[in-house]
């Protein structure tokens, strides 16, 4: 997609400058007042910006106009000859070159003939001779702003490229040699666009009119104006008229398909035609048919030949099929034709209008206007001036291409904090923490000495370390079942919809909102064995409570009890928004096949809130691995180390005994165990999670 | 209503209900301490209700550890740290988001990576960056890291990548630059993702107690978590003290709460992830 440029003074004034340009060059002559109300710009800026351009030589006054009461107004107009616009136009035989002005006035014509099977450097260069000789022939010596040029075939704008051409047998050519040779913009457009294009500025159509150029001769060709502007799809082939279908099963065209219109509509067709009459003795005063050429045929109409007249005849009604497809298409203002078979003349035209007289807009709206450009071959070269200068004088919404410098700083700006902090926080900390993980560091004395893997070896040696992993095991076993089992059990309880539910729901939340050090100092207080509520209301029931965090049997079951009463709400509530998106239309399907509650919990409700289960599984084990605050309040590791979990061995050998490597070794072993937890999940959640697919 | 529907109905206030109570139960429990004289404490029969209603608790609490100003640390790191990580993140999210460059998928790749290393891998380099910074035991220590929030940055992007271009474009046309497209129309549509995200990161500031306990160790400018873990190990078995403390760090939270219950269960639902 093209970039859009920003707006400021600075480019609304150019933007006015265009607009002014254009009026001038399209409506002009006309007077400082007049161009003020159709620009509808103040006459001041008006004035101003006329100053400007004639300072610049693109303005000239033409002396006075009619006045309309008072005194006579001058008349303004943009004066073409400030600079030149070379137009190329490539035929299969030959390349007609022009030098026009800015207002499409040809100045100098050339032509050049095609070498057959000449290659793309040969003809590069072929094009530069001649646009140099055209402009040596320029008396002004006005410069060179861009060359226009139309070939048949599908093109490249934006590269200057002619992708494919059936006609010329050309695939890929690239003009940027030329463009570089004289270090101006090429501009490459589709010949039946050209053709379009120069209708505007020969006067046959109004300006911002919808209309069709539609061109007869080797090939058919058409280029679909809408509002003033050429219509050239999201790719730029719009408008291959010719390979519109209009003969089911019809003759085999070179594209591939078969009965495209240009197999019925062009020069093809009328040479084939007469040669099959010929062939049938129908009398004609064509003879000898294998040196004949479409020029015999159109004489032998002009001098009266019936045979000729009438294949004419049916070329035109061929084609007016074509036109009549396009006018319901388009519903255009006109239709204007052009090219080397409109010759066929009256004839021709008597077929299409038979046809296009009848068509849906018929009845009701003004007969479509059937117009033949008699501009001859010069058309086509007062196209690709437009072309150019169009493309001088666009408005100026656009960027030039590339990223501005001003794009560049933006993004530098905008991603400069995450990228400090992306770097000092995150890639210079992972990095130092592998290094540290294979020194010895004590961060007061000296340098880390480095002792490759010995940390990690001391670790996974040391005695603690099966305690450490088999305490957070311990910890995940307990922790986990009862964690999806209560969420799960208080999501279903909250997907109801009786009166307080929204209660309830906010009543469950609350100990998410409360701070781990807040909770877990409540909690030891809750399960102190003596004077603790958790004992006192077992003791209520008789039962004696256990001693807790002061045994080291029960210490860990007390730290998942506090965990679980502090993760509940949270974790309901994300399978709360799984439940919700269950589809309601299997618990009816359910509860017709006579299923119960239980039932449809089970066989519904639970596999289909297994991906959620997954996620909150995933999400719980990484949160049990990193298990830290409710220890370190609760237990600080004991008794006898029965709560000792990794961060807490973490913390403490960095940040009490000053074991820098030893506890960055520690902080990788985690990272490789919450790794690999995640990886088994991620392998056996095949086995229980259902995905409606 | 049917007899069943009676049922069913019933069988939902129950468990709810019972529900509720182990919820609320260490709540009251808390309150209730927070609110007995010293000597209540270790009396059994357990006091359900204190009697006499003290307040020495609160008292005490206030004279013995400077509370007030730890509330205030608090309020002051959580509402920094959530300015940091929206502004800084919601400024890389617009590029990663809208504006085409070279390399940029690379990049936002690389801050996904990120987020795979847990904060126990950075947090010991990290204490030695702001040592090296001279930035410990300084509020700028605990707020630094927060300019970089992989997850912040993927959440808003996933979001502002659902805003029309057309409407930055025709901003642009309008003259806007990138700066005002970002404060003018990325940042407005955005609304209800950022108060999701501020009040998420504004929580897990307020409640965070690793890094603080780690950067800080001046006792005026600790945070509430790491002051009442200080209450904790000084004066471990006044429990009135301890639960009023405990109380008090939760208030500001809880009236956030009833505020914008609804940012608050849409952030945590979103923040799953972050874990």
């Amino acid at each position: 997609m093209r970039q859009l440029r920003g707006g400021n003074r600075k480019r609304i004034k150019e933007h006015n400058r265009i607009l002014v340009i254009n009026h001038l060059r399209l409506h002009g002559p006309m007077s400082r007042a007049d161009l003020a109300r159709y620009t509808e710009l103040g006459l001041s800026t008006i004035t101003y910006i006329i100053d400007e351009l004639m300072d610049d030589g693109l303005v000239v006054e033409t002396g006075a106009g009619e006045s309309s009461g008072g005194r006579k107004p001058t008349m303004l107009e943009f004066n073409g000859s400030v600079a030149a616009v070379v137009g190329i136009k490539i035929e299969p035989t030959r390349i007609l070159f022009s030098r026009m002005n800015l207002l499409g006035k040809i100045q100098q014509k050339a032509a050049a003939e095609l070498p057959p099977e000449a290659d793309s450097a040969a003809l590069n260069q072929l094009l530069i001779d001649n646009i140099s000789g055209l402009l040596e022939g320029d008396v002004n010596s006005a410069p060179l702003v861009g060359i226009g040029i139309a070939v048949s075939g599908l093109v490249d704008q934006a590269h200057g490229k002619v992708l494919y051409s059936p006609i010329l047998a050309w695939d890929e050519f690239d003009f940027t040699p030329v463009s570089r040779h004289f270090d101006v913009p090429v501009i490459v457009e589709n010949d039946a666009n050209t053709f379009a294009l120069a209708q505007v500025w020969t006067g046959m159509v109004p300006h911002h009119s919808s209309f069709l150029g539609v061109t007869v001769g080797v090939g058919v060709g058409l280029g679909i104006v809408i509002d003033g502007q050429v219509f050239r799809g999201e790719h730029g082939g719009a408008g291959e008229f010719g390979h519109l279908v209009i003969q089911h099963e019809g003759a085999p065209c070179y594209c591939g398909q078969r009965g495209c219109l240009e197999m019925y509509a062009s020069d093809h067709f009328a040479l084939s035609e007469v040669k099959r009459h010929i062939a049938l003795g129908v009398p004609t005063i064509l003879g000898d048919s294998d040196s004949l050429t479409i020029n015999d045929v159109y004489e032998a109409a002009e001098q009266g030949d019936r045979c000729a007249q009438s294949i004419i005849y049916k070329q035109g009604q061929n084609l007016g099929i074509g036109l009549k497809n396009l006018v319901n298409l388009f519903n255009p203002a006109a239709i204007i034709l052009g090219g080397e078979g409109i010759r066929g003349g009256k004839h021709l035209l008597r077929g299409i209008e038979l046809e296009l007289a009848t068509n849906f807009f018929a009845k009701k709206q003004q007969p479509v206007q059937l117009k033949v450009c008699s501009t001859g071959e010069d058309v086509w070269l007062i196209g690709t001036c437009a072309l150019v200068v169009n493309q001088i004088y666009r408005a100026p919404i656009f960027k030039p291409g590339g990223l501005g410098m001003n794009r560049r700083l933006t993004i530098f700006f905008f991603l400069l904090p995450s990228l400090v902090g992306l770097l000092l926080f995150s890639i210079i900390p992972i990095g130092t923490s592998l290094y540290l993980s294979l020194t010895e560091w004590d961060v007061i004395g000296g340098a880390p000495k480095f002792h490759w893997l010995k940390n990690f070896r001391d670790i996974i040696q040391n005695e603690e370390f099966p305690r450490v992993l088999g305490n957070t095991l311990y910890f995940i076993a307990l922790y986990i079942p009862l964690i999806l089992g209560a969420s799960l059990l208080v999501a279903v309880l909250l997907n109801n919809k009786y009166p307080g539910v929204g209660l309830y729901r906010t009543i469950y939340y609350v100990p998410v909102l409360t701070s781990w050090v807040a909770a877990a100092l409540l909690w030891k207080w809750l399960l102190n064995p003596r004077y603790g509520a958790i004992n006192a209301i077992l003791g209520m029931a008789g039962i004696t409570g256990p001693s807790w965090l002061h045994s080291k049997s029960w210490a860990m079951p007390g730290i998942v009890l506090a965990s679980v009463w502090k993760d509940v709400g949270y974790f309901a509530l994300i399978i709360l928004a799984g439940l919700q998106g269950i589809d309601t239309s299997y618990y009816e399907a359910a509860e017709i096949d006579g299923a119960n509650w239980f039932k449809k919990l089970t066989r519904i409700t639970v596999p289909l809130v297994t991906p959620t289960l997954f996620f909150v599984t995933i999400i719980s084990v990484i949160n049990s691995f990193q298990l830290f605050p409710q220890v370190m309040v609760m237990t600080e590791g004991g008794p006898g180390g029965a709560t000792q979990v990794f961060v807490e061995r973490i913390y403490n050998y960095a940040f009490r005994y000053y074991k820098m490597g030893y506890a960055a070794s520690y902080s990788w072993i985690l990272f490789v165990f919450i790794f690999a937890a995640t990886l088994i999940q991620l392998q056996l959640q095949k086995r229980w999670v259902h995905y409606e697919s | 209503m049917s007899r069943r529907e009676q049922i069913r109905r019933l069988g939902f206030y129950l468990f709810a209900s019972i529900i509720a109570f182990f919820n609320l139960m260490p709540f009251f429990w808390m309150v209730s301490t927070s609110l007995k004289a010293r000597g209540a404490l270790l009396v059994l029969p357990v006091q359900w209700i204190p009697s006499p209603v003290s307040f020495d608790a609160y008292e005490r609490l206030f004279s013995l550890f400077p509370f007030g100003r730890a509330i205030f640390n608090s309020l002051f790191v959580a509402s920094a740290t959530t300015a940091i990580v929206v502004l800084s993140s919601s400024m890389a999210a617009y590029v990663f988001a809208k504006i085409p460059f070279r390399g940029r998928d690379t990049l936002f790749t690389l801050f996904l990576m990120t987020m795979m290393i847990p904060g126990q891998v950075t947090m010991i380099p990290n204490f030695l960056v702001l040592r090296y910074l001279g930035l410990l035991n300084s509020f700028l220590g605990i707020l630094a890291p927060s300019v970089f929030n992989a997850f912040a940055v993927f959440l808003l992007r996933q979001n502002m990548r659902g805003i029309p271009d057309a409407l930055s474009e025709a901003a642009l046309i309008d003259g806007a630059g990138y700066a005002a497209i970002y404060v003018r129309i990325i940042v407005p549509l955005s609304k209800p993702v950022l108060s999701a995200l501020s009040v998420i990161t504004f929580m897990g500031a307020w409640n965070d107690y690793l890094w603080p306990l780690i950067v800080l160790t001046d006792r005026a400018k600790m945070t509430l978590p790491v002051g009442l873990s200080l209450l904790n190990t000084q004066y471990g078995n006044q429990y009135n003290l301890l639960m009023a403390g405990g109380l008090i760090s939760m208030l500001p939270i809880l009236i956030l709460y009833f505020f914008a219950q609804k940012h608050f269960e849409q952030g945590l639902s979103i923040g799953g992830i972050k874990g």
